[in-house]
């Protein structure tokens, strides 16, 4: 029992500071120095240390004081306890997404199988769901609580995306969860290993086109970003956190930060083969034309994990760059989008998959 | 006293001391709010059974979807958010008589019931087996329960449309 707990407790603190917190932090740096490149502008590079820049990564650093020193203010007609316990909230429901994703093959240590996840829930998939419906306090806790016009209606903004395209993100994972018809995120990692005439592998994005295409914009649209950003409208309408100032504003800002690495991991996991390599079995790499490359054990699990950071890597550029590109919809035009659009196909995408594999 | 009671015990008392909050708060948001953390006490309660469907579906429809309209609809109403709400006179003592009489009610089931226990290990999976009840031996109820959400959706989107409008 106690070495089942030390095991979850060693896994919970490997992926906080070695997948989540790091990429948060370095994300914020990543989104001002990716937008600079983009508009051809040299971006954050002021803060020194000694003369020392390093491509202004010691913004990250100066970031972090700016907002841990500056007032903490509660509005004097504020909920105090919902207004402090809002941002917490978010990162909550944030973070625990994390612990049903599989980031690495179980290895073997000391002759125990160790999954490299911290809860391997037969109920994944739901479990993911359940806990991105929970963001939604977030932004209604922090609207009400700061008893400002302005911040509940920037919530009322929010709740009304967030639930519209909650509805879309899961009809969408139900086309994953019939191809692999397993409700475990293990087992769909698992069955994205195989190929079809040994080249093609078998990842959510190939079995599962339109669900991708339907998960990653509602998914854009949890994490209240650009196009959808209009629950916050951080430039020029404000939003359900305008109250808000010093480290709890920074809270929220690091919450979507980790909203886009947990996002990046799913994309990962549910729709481009998780930790698997193409061609890359526990033996080694094995190719479509018979040829194989055998390879130890310990590489093949190394690989795996590295591909697993990668693929989230990736996506995390994929959404800074899409949040960089895009203008922000109209509020009418985004519920049309959701409602209208998205969630008619989202229900096509389940019936024709329920037909393709009942034939 | 082991882990698993200790933790039995609070979901227990999460779930009974926020819906007592729910009942006798005369705040209708603190009334909401607080049975926030009811549907997450029973659902702590169903994970602790072995029923880890029910608790994600616990979680995912009632906590993700019918507190946060619940909620949407208080705070969309102008007055409700600081509403106050007073029970006087009259209305107390029926009050009570309900309350009486659905405790009454609940007792008897509690104490008819056999509470058998089953020997068997743990399903593996009860996702699998939920699902196939649904569609063989409960398919009548399931069905039911879809035309009732139909309907009641219908009857939402007739109140929605305002009047005299075509589309």
């Amino acid at each position: 029992m106690l070495t089942l707990i030390l095991i979850s407790l060693a896994k919970v603190v490997a992926i906080l500071l070695v997948i989540i917190l790091p990429l948060a932090t370095l994300l914020t740096w990543v989104e001002r120095k990716q937008s600079a490149v983009m508009q051809d502008r040299l971006g954050a590079n002021r803060a020194d240390i000694l003369g020392l820049r390093v491509w202004g990564l010691f913004n990250i650093i100066a970031d972090g004081i700016k907002s841990f020193s500056k007032e903490d203010w509660v509005p004097p007609f504020a909920n105090r306890f919902l207004f402090n316990i809002a941002p917490f909230v978010g990162l909550f429901a944030a973070m625990v997404t994390f612990a049903v994703i599989p980031f690495g093959p179980p290895i073997h240590i000391a002759g125990q199988e160790i999954a490299l996840q911290v809860a391997d829930l037969n109920v994944g998939f739901l479990y993911i769901l359940a806990f991105g419906s929970m963001g939604v306090y977030s932004v209604v806790l922090a609207g009400w609580s700061s008893n400002n016009k302005y911040a509940q209606l920037g919530a009322m903004r929010g709740i009304s995306q967030m639930i519209s395209y909650e509805v879309v993100l899961g009809l969408a994972l139900v086309g994953v969860v019939l191809v692999h018809g397993s409700v475990r995120l293990p087992d769909i990692v698992a069955g994205q290993g195989e190929h079809w005439f040994g080249w093609i592998p078998k990842w959510g994005v190939f079995t599962q086109p339109l669900a991708f295409l339907l998960f990653l914009p509602a998914a854009i649209a949890e994490t209240k970003r650009v196009p959808f950003d209009i629950p916050e409208g951080e430039s020029e309408i404000i939003g359900y956190n305008l109250e808000y100032s010093g480290a709890k504003f920074a809270l929220f800002l690091l919450g979507e930060f980790i909203e886009i690495v947990v996002l990046s991991a799913l994309l990962a996991t549910l729709f481009f083969g998780g930790w698997q390599v193409p061609w890359l079995a526990d033996s080694g790499f094995v190719f479509g034309n018979g040829a194989t490359v055998e390879m130890a054990p310990l590489v093949v699990t190394v690989l795996r994990i590295a591909s697993f950071l990668l693929k989230v890597v990736f996506f995390c550029w994929l959404q800074l760059l899409i949040r960089w590109t895009l203008p922000r919809f109209r509020f009418d035009h985004l519920l049309r989008l959701g409602w209208r659009e998205m969630l008619p196909l989202a229900l096509l995408n389940v019936v024709v998959t329920a037909f393709v594999m009942l034939s | 006293m082991d882990i698993k009671t200790l933790l039995e015990l609070m979901f227990g008392l999460l779930t009974v001391a926020s819906a007592i909050w729910v009942a006798f708060t005369p705040k209708l948001l603190h009334a909401g709010f607080s049975l926030l953390f009811t549907f997450f006490g029973v659902a702590g309660l169903y994970v602790m059974l072995g029923a880890d469907f029910l608790a994600a579906v616990q979680v995912l429809v009632y906590i993700g979807g019918i507190l946060v309209l619940l909620l949407f609809g208080i705070l969309l109403t102008t007055a409700m958010p600081t509403a106050e709400l007073t029970v006087g006179g009259t209305r107390r003592g029926q009050g009570l008589a309900l309350g009486m009489l659905l405790l009454g009610l609940l007792l008897l089931a509690v104490f008819r019931a056999g509470w058998p226990l089953s020997m068997n290990a743990l399903p593996e999976t009860t996702a699998s087996d939920i699902g196939k009840g649904f569609m063989t031996t409960w398919l009548l109820p399931f069905e039911v329960a879809s035309i009732l959400l139909l309907g009641a959706m219908l009857g939402a989107l007739h109140l929605a449309r305002r009047a005299g409008e075509d589309q």
